[in-house]
């Protein structure tokens, strides 16, 4: 039996045609917003990534650790010290008697700190100079080389 | 940037967990990691003590700092796996085009008051 000039099927047809075309206008609406981080950003989260990646090493393995407001100095199992700096704007790191590795210059500040309530966790902030590039914090616990 | 705020998170309640003899670090609900001034929500425990700052930064303190934290979340949680062990998982949740991010990091430790833990009792 029809009725009308529009069978069941035509309906949905028009529904689906509906439906497929706003999906198609939707989705690139929604992609337009999330928007890449810029080039000079993307650089300094690399840089990032390798220095946590070392600083982790570093801490997790520390028996001794001295921290200074720029500088942190860490003693490994083994009695060998490395040293953390920020100085003129670079930060470094320095294995005795070897020259300084740069980890990432254009800095405007570098410091450590040590908890209040927790002096088992040492924090690191690096600001860049560059006002568009994220900061650098984070922390790390020291484990007396057990973890 | 959320990678280096769930670590921060992850590592203070590691080293409360090993300053405390194996007692749970706290857990902690969605709190914002910053101070707003327009809001009336409470800032992360694991993000007091901070950068020299007890009560947690302002943005006068460290102003870098303070706008990189401030579209951030943290929720830190402990899960009991064993008698003696657990899993502590910190997450950090963003905005993002309209979108929310959860990021997470965990990590295994042993803990002298698992029990409380499986009881579902929380340390304050």
């Amino acid at each position: 039996m029809s009725r009308g000039f529009i069978t069941v099927q035509v309906l949905f047809g028009l529904l689906l045609v509906t439906l497929l075309g706003g999906l198609i206008l939707f989705l690139p609406v929604t992609q337009q917003k999330v928007r890449p981080p810029s080039e000079q950003a993307v650089k300094w989260l690399e840089r990032y990534h390798g220095l946590l990646e070392r600083l982790n090493t570093d801490l997790r393995l520390a028996r001794q650790v001295q921290v200074q407001a720029d500088s942190l100095e860490v003693t490994d199992a083994g009695g060998e010290p490395v040293l953390y700096r920020f100085q003129s704007g670079s930060f470094e790191r320095q294995v005795r008697n070897q020259p300084a590795y740069v980890f990432m210059s254009g800095l405007k500040s570098g410091s450590f700190f040590r908890g209040q309530l927790l002096p088992n966790l040492i924090s690191v902030l690096l600001v860049p100079d560059d006002t568009q590039a994220p900061p650098f914090f984070t922390s790390f616990s020291l484990r007396g080389g057990s973890q | 940037m959320a990678t280096l705020m769930a670590q921060h998170a992850l590592e203070k309640a590691i080293a409360f967990n090993q300053a405390r003899q194996g007692a749970l670090p706290p857990m902690t609900e969605e709190e914002p990691l910053v101070q707003a001034p327009d809001s009336p929500r409470q800032v992360s425990w694991y993000f007091n003590d901070l950068a020299g700052f007890l009560p947690g930064i302002e943005e006068t303190d460290q102003p870098e700092l303070y706008w990189a934290m401030k579209p951030f979340t943290c929720e830190v949680k402990n899960y009991f796996i064993d008698q003696r062990l657990y899993k502590i998982i910190a997450y950090v949740s963003y905005d993002e085009g309209g979108r929310k991010n959860r990021l997470f990091l965990e990590r295994l430790v042993s803990g002298n008051n698992a029990e409380a833990l499986a009881s579902g009792v929380e340390t304050p």
